[in-house]
């Protein structure tokens, strides 16, 4: 190609560009406008519709929300309420169903009195017939010449009519004749219930070695005291203001007890005036009344629930002279006749360790450091404890 | 040693011939409950007539009923009051009725009888939980 031709190429295609460059300027020109637009324009316009619409999404977003909080109490409201609706059924259906309890009780008492009263009846009617079967008896005996027949099969053996006797007397005669029969088609007679006792209505099963029950102790039963040894002599000093309470499944000691006994120190009496004055300086009662043990834990050696027995270590805390310090007590515990619980236990202590200085007269009367420090209670349950507060 | 200590030396060694120990024995630790030994004999209505207080409950009932008493009138009503345990407590319960001894059973009007021993100033009632002694009191 000559640069001739190269030339002319060159120069209608830069025509070509410039030609299309200017078509489309004027095709886009009234289509693009580009407005540079100042503040005070903004302003003088208004907001922006898109800002609006933005806002109002999110105010509405917000009251969505709040909506669903106040919802979600609403609905916690509603929760709570049916919540407190269904114990006070529960708990209506419990008075019920210890009302109907109650009523079964007396029911089986009365049944036990009818089933007695049945008894008795049938008892007295066999005798009745009994007599009347000998007499007939005897008078066929006579008639057949002495000759005995066994009383037992009289009923059976001789024909009751003419004598006024029913039917159903002669049945419940037979009845009353068959110790077999007696016992046979009548449901057995209901373990007397205990809910009515010397016509007052008390609770069943109030005491059970094998539930966890509160425990009240029992002062004016209780004693507190402790046995020193002196070189004059040995003594105890004893008091009877005792208090205490405690919580303890007997058949399982170990689960969920504990509790307190309280003793007033100033209340020791050792049966010496002056050995008592002496003590009440030592312990100083003005400044800690109270002699105390707060029992922690139980480990058990033995439990008898049969004999109703528990024996083991119990574990807390001695409270003497306003110092505290761990100690084990070895304890046994039963229930005497009363249902009452008797608990008997014994530990050694050291007066020095709890401030107490052993007390000395002119060096030649003296109280040894160590003394054991016991406890002889009787306690009465209250009931059974309440489980939420373990 | 002055005189006055040696003369208080010799009476602290003397003193233990002087004073008798005092130690509780161990099987003495609890408080007795072993009271005179009662006999009974059948109660007549001037036993049962009047005031009368628990002074022992034994037997099952005892882990609920705590006291009871009894005002026995000669006229064949009676009122009585017991504390029993509650659910929670002790609360009080009340009855009152008539009266009559039999053969030994005292009927309380409720068609139950409980049979019924006296002595001095004592009365023995045995229910089906339990046995209750009754000491009489006077109204103060």
């Amino acid at each position: 190609m000559t640069p001739k031709l190269r030339m002319s190429i060159l120069a209608l295609a830069l025509l070509a560009v410039a030609g299309i460059s200017v078509a489309a300027l004027v095709n886009l020109g009234d289509k693009v406008h580009v407005t540079i637009q100042s503040e005070e324009d903004a302003a003088r316009r208004g907001p922006d519709p898109l800002a609006l619409v933005a806002a109002d999404v999110g105010a509405a977003r917000d009251e969505v929300r709040a909506l669903g909080e106040g919802l979600a109490d609403r609905l916690q409201l509603l929760h709570d309420a049916l919540e407190g609706g269904a114990t006070e059924r529960e708990r209506s259906l419990e008075a019920a169903i210890a009302g109907l309890r109650a009523e079964l009780a007396a029911l089986r008492t009365r049944v036990a009195e009818d089933a007695r009263n049945a008894a008795s009846s049938r008892a007295e009617l066999g005798t009745a017939l009994a007599r009347l079967a000998e007499g007939r008896h005897a008078g066929a005996a006579a008639d057949a010449g002495g000759a005995e027949v066994p009383a037992a099969v009289v009923p059976a053996a001789l024909p009751l009519a003419g004598t006024g006797i029913t039917p159903e007397v002669e049945a419940a005669v037979a009845i009353a004749a068959d110790p077999g029969l007696e016992a046979g088609p009548e449901a057995p007679a209901p373990k007397p219930a205990t809910k009515g006792f010397l016509s007052f209505k008390i609770p069943s099963q109030a005491f059970a070695f094998d539930r966890r029950q509160r425990y009240s102790v029992l002062p004016n039963l209780s004693r507190v005291g402790f046995d020193a040894r002196s070189t004059l002599h040995d003594f105890s000093g004893v008091t009877t203001s005792v208090e205490g309470d405690f919580t303890a499944n007997l058949a399982r000691p170990a689960e969920g007890c504990g509790g307190f006994v309280r003793a007033k120190s100033a209340s020791l009496d050792t049966g010496l005036e002056a050995r008592d004055e002496s003590m009440r300086e030592l312990l100083e009662p003005a400044k800690h009344p109270d002699l105390r043990f707060d029992w922690e834990s139980f480990e058990a050696s033995s439990v008898d629930a049969a004999a109703q027995k528990v024996a083991g270590v119990a574990r807390g805390r001695l409270t003497v002279h306003g110092v505290t310090k761990p100690i084990a007590m070895t304890v046994a515990a039963t229930v005497d006749a009363s249902k009452r619980l008797a608990i008997e236990g014994q530990t050694k202590i050291r007066l020095s360790d709890y401030g107490v200085k052993p007390p000395s007269k002119l060096g030649l009367i003296s109280v040894e450091d160590e003394a054991t420090l016991w406890i002889a209670l009787r306690a009465r349950t209250l009931g059974p404890a309440d489980e939420a507060a373990r | 040693m002055s005189r006055g200590t040696l003369l208080l030396a010799l009476a602290a060694l003397g003193a233990p011939a002087c004073i008798a120990p005092s130690v509780v024995q161990s099987s003495g630790r609890a408080v007795a409950l072993d009271s005179a030994p009662l006999e009974w004999r059948p109660a007549t209505p001037d036993d049962v007539a009047g005031l009368f207080e628990s002074a022992s409950i034994e037997g099952e009932a005892a882990a609920a009923l705590w006291r009871v008493w009894y005002a026995f009138a000669a006229d064949g009503t009676y009122s009585g009051a017991a504390l029993v345990l509650g659910e929670t407590h002790p609360v009080f319960q009340t009855l009152s009725g008539s009266w009559t001894l039999s053969d030994g059973q005292l009927d309380l009007g409720d068609g139950q009888t409980a049979p019924v021993a006296a002595a001095e100033d004592h009365l023995r009632l045995e229910g089906d939980g339990g046995v209750v002694i009754l000491r009489r009191c006077r109204v103060q």
